[in-house]
């Protein structure tokens, strides 16, 4: 899985920053939100859910066992 | 560093400002209390339900009454639900939560969370009410993403002062009496110093990190978040708080809820109204749940069978399960309408938002693909909200424990019940109500321990300073190892008194090191996770037989130590202590209340 910030994008709101409960967003010396502890994440949205810019998106990899795998239906 | 030393006061301090936190902070409020909560994430997401919760339960008086189906039924079916046969609950709690629940549910309207008034529903109000039976005798389907957002909504317009970031990490004490809490603020290097009259514990009670994660290497640790660490207990533990159930609190060691988010309460729940269990050839092993016709006049005996094709649905998953046999999650018979549904109510249910965000962004279509489902065993203390409500802080039917000024809510409760979303606001709301009425005969908390506070800041500092110590998360992995190996059923005073050496060992030797601020609230969960799992083995070791459904126990020569009571009447609740350094044990009658022949829905069913 990856914490993915699109700077093209990013508004530098810092929303992700402040709410993400595992802090796994931090500040740079610039003042700007880097994903710095994403072995931290455990997948709840928030980030990506409240992000006014789209900005944001947490991937994970569908088909990666244990947690999500699928199998084509017969 | 040079950590700053803050002061504050207040009539009720709450610690977490999660369901319960959050309810029991507007409740004090409306009471006219000058409120703090401390958060140690940010309100406006954090605890459990931060990303959303899709159902919640109650009692309905417009949508069951009509029905011939009374408070009174509801709290038998409850009861039996919440395993308040065995004797290890206290079922007060549950009828106290259904006497509040429709007007605690509503309620959240007012903050802008949408429980009623859905235009499809031909329900009473128009609740939209489904099988999904992890609720009897069904769930109420809400728009409860953003729960949370209302909530830290509400806490702002009613002036309560949310301190975010700031993480209790003791409690303050004055002779018998909690004055109020040392927090640390993670992202301000400061301590944080709250008086206060009446201190609520709402940290949800859970500490799934104290077990190896059951799936390391996908980047997710089974259920939970980052506050799954026990923090309310080990506060209330070190304040001399009773927590009770503990010996059983590990279940089968840990908890399995491996593929939570697929489960979630397949083939009804969230995957309601098209999901159903398919084997590895594709046959139907458990059928869809199908919502009955409000208007029928059969209705009870029509949804009692739907309850009992889940049941049945439950054992056949387990019996497949024990054989080693795979199933999965199946929706291609789903209809565009039903899919629509199905997607709506994932979007409100914690990290299934996310997952329906990375499967529209892949263009994956649900009823293209099949989903392993792995199920736990539906009598453990595993279940997540069943064993919350078994374990954790014992406190009267005020919310009040043992020590003065001191209160909990929410699923930091024990011996309450199975405490999921709507009991944890309920209790939460009478929590703070209650604190707030005791304000008048409380004393002033006065001055903080200035010892106490140098002590707490002594600690930040020794770690600050430490360059070659242990880092909290290989703390937390050691305190992993120790609960995998010697956690696990079958029981033994052995095993236990392994557990508690190494722990003590571990307290001891462990020299902890930090280098920023977060790292420093690290170090504070670790010890916390320590002082849990002593607690769990000490209360092992003094209830020196099995409880059963929940563990067997062997003594030295490997032989069975069955339990000595025969029936759940002469079950005793175990309560445990910190007293004089050592730990204090105490029993407490629990209160049984269950039809002995189960559900009344299933009763009627068959009968
Ligand atoms: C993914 C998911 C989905 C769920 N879906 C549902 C559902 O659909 N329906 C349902 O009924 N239930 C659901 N639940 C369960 C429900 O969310 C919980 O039962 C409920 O949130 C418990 O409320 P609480 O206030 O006791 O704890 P929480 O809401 O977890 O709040 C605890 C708060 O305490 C804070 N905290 C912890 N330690 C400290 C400390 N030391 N100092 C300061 N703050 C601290 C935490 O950050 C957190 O904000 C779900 C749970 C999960 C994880
Ligand atoms: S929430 Fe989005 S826009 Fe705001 S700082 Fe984070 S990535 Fe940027
Ligand atoms: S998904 Fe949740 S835990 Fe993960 S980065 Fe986003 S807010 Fe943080």
């Amino acid at each position: 899985m990856a914490n993915i910030i699109d700077y093209e994008k990013c508004i530098g709101c810092n929303l992700c920053y402040e709410r993400c409960p595992e802090s796994v967003y931090d500040l740079d010396d610039a003042g700007r939100v880097y994903v710095r502890r994403e072995e931290e994440c455990w997948l709840c949205g928030s980030c990506q859910m409240d992000c006014p810019a789209d900005a944001l998106k947490v991937k994970f990899d569908l088909n990666v066992a244990p947690l999500f795998f699928f199998k084509e239906p017969q | 560093m040079a950590t700053q030393i803050r002061y504050e006061k207040a009539d009720v301090l709450v610690i977490g400002g999660g369901l319960a936190g959050a309810q029991a902070a507007l409740a004090a409020r409306e009471q006219g209390a000058e409120v703090i909560v401390l958060e140690q994430a940010h309100v406006t997401r954090s605890g459990n339900a931060g990303s959303g919760v899709d159902h919640t339960h109650g009692y309905i008086p417009t949508v069951h009454e009509p029905k011939g189906y009374r408070r009174e039924d509801m709290e038998y079916d409850k009861a039996n639900q919440a395993f308040f046969n065995l004797g290890f609950g206290r079922v007060e709690f549950t009828d106290l939560f259904l006497e509040h629940s429709y007007e605690v549910l509503t309620g959240l309207e007012k903050y802008g969370v949408k429980v009623r008034g859905f235009t499809d529903s031909p329900f009473p109000e128009q609740f939209r009410v489904v099988p999904q039976f992890h609720t009897i005798p069904t769930s109420l389907h809400i728009d409860g993403r953003d729960i949370k957002v209302a909530l830290a909504g509400a806490l702002e317009k009613a002036g309560v002062r949310v301190f975010n970031r700031v993480q209790a990490v003791e409690l303050l004490k004055k002779g018998e009496r909690v004055t109020g809490a040392i927090g640390y603020a993670t992202r301000e290097d400061a301590l944080v110093v709250i008086s206060a009259k009446a201190t609520i514990l709402a940290t949800s009670g859970g500490f799934d990190r104290i077990a190896p994660p059951i799936n390391p290497g996908a980047g997710k640790n089974d259920h939970p978040s980052a506050t799954g660490y026990g923090a309310g207990a080990a506060l209330a533990l070190g304040a001399g708080a009773q927590l009770v159930n503990y010996e059983f609190a590990l279940g089968g060691g840990h908890s399995a809820w491996q593929n939570h988010g697929f489960m979630a309460g397949a083939p009804g729940g969230t995957w309601y109204p098209a999901g159903r269990v398919v084997d590895d050839e594709g046959n139907v092993v458990v059928d869809r749940l199908t919502v009955v016709d409000y208007n029928d006049p059969d209705y009870w005996a029509k949804n009692a069978e739907q309850l009992k094709v889940f049941f049945q649905g439950r054992r056949i998953i387990e019996e497949y399960a024990s054989q080693g046999r795979q199933l999965y999650l199946d929706l291609s018979a789903a209809t565009d309408e039903e899919l629509a549904y199905i997607k709506w109510a994932l979007g409100n249910e914690g990290e299934m938002w996310l997952f329906r965000e990375n499967l529209d962004a892949e263009n994956i279509d649900l009823r293209k693909v099949q989903v392993p489902l792995a199920y736990r065993k539906q009598t453990s203390v595993r279940d997540k909200s069943v064993g919350l409500g078994l374990y954790g802080i014992f406190t009267d039917l005020s919310f009040q424990t043992n020590v003065k000024g001191l209160f909990a809510a929410g699923a930091e409760l024990g011996a309450a019940g199975a405490i999921d979303a709507s009991p944890s606001l309920t209790f939460g709301w009478l929590a703070g109500r209650a604190a707030a009425e005791k304000l008048n005969s409380a004393p002033d908390p006065g001055e903080p321990d200035r010892a106490q506070v140098d002590r707490v800041l002594g600690k930040v500092q020794q770690r600050y300073s430490e360059l070659l110590g242990d880092s909290a998360k290989s703390v937390e992995r050691q305190v992993q190892a120790i609960v995998g190996v010697l956690g696990a059923p079958p029981h033994s005073d052995r095993k236990a008194h392994t557990a508690v050496r190494l722990l003590e060992d571990l307290k001891r030797k462990t020299r902890l090191k930090a280098e920023n601020g977060y790292e420093i609230g690290k170090t504070f969960e670790a010890e916390a996770l320590i002082e849990i799992a002593l607690a769990v083995f000490h209360a092992i070791l003094e209830r020196k037989e099995a409880v059963q459904p929940f563990y067997d126990r062997v003594n030295d020569k490997g032989q069975p130590v069955p339990e000595k009571a025969e029936k759940s009447e002469e079950r005793k609740i175990l309560a445990i202590r910190k007293e004089n350094g050592g730990y204090a044990f105490s029993y407490h009658q629990g209160s049984i209340k269950a039809r002995p022949e189960g559900y009344l829905l299933t009763e009627s069913a068959t009968g």
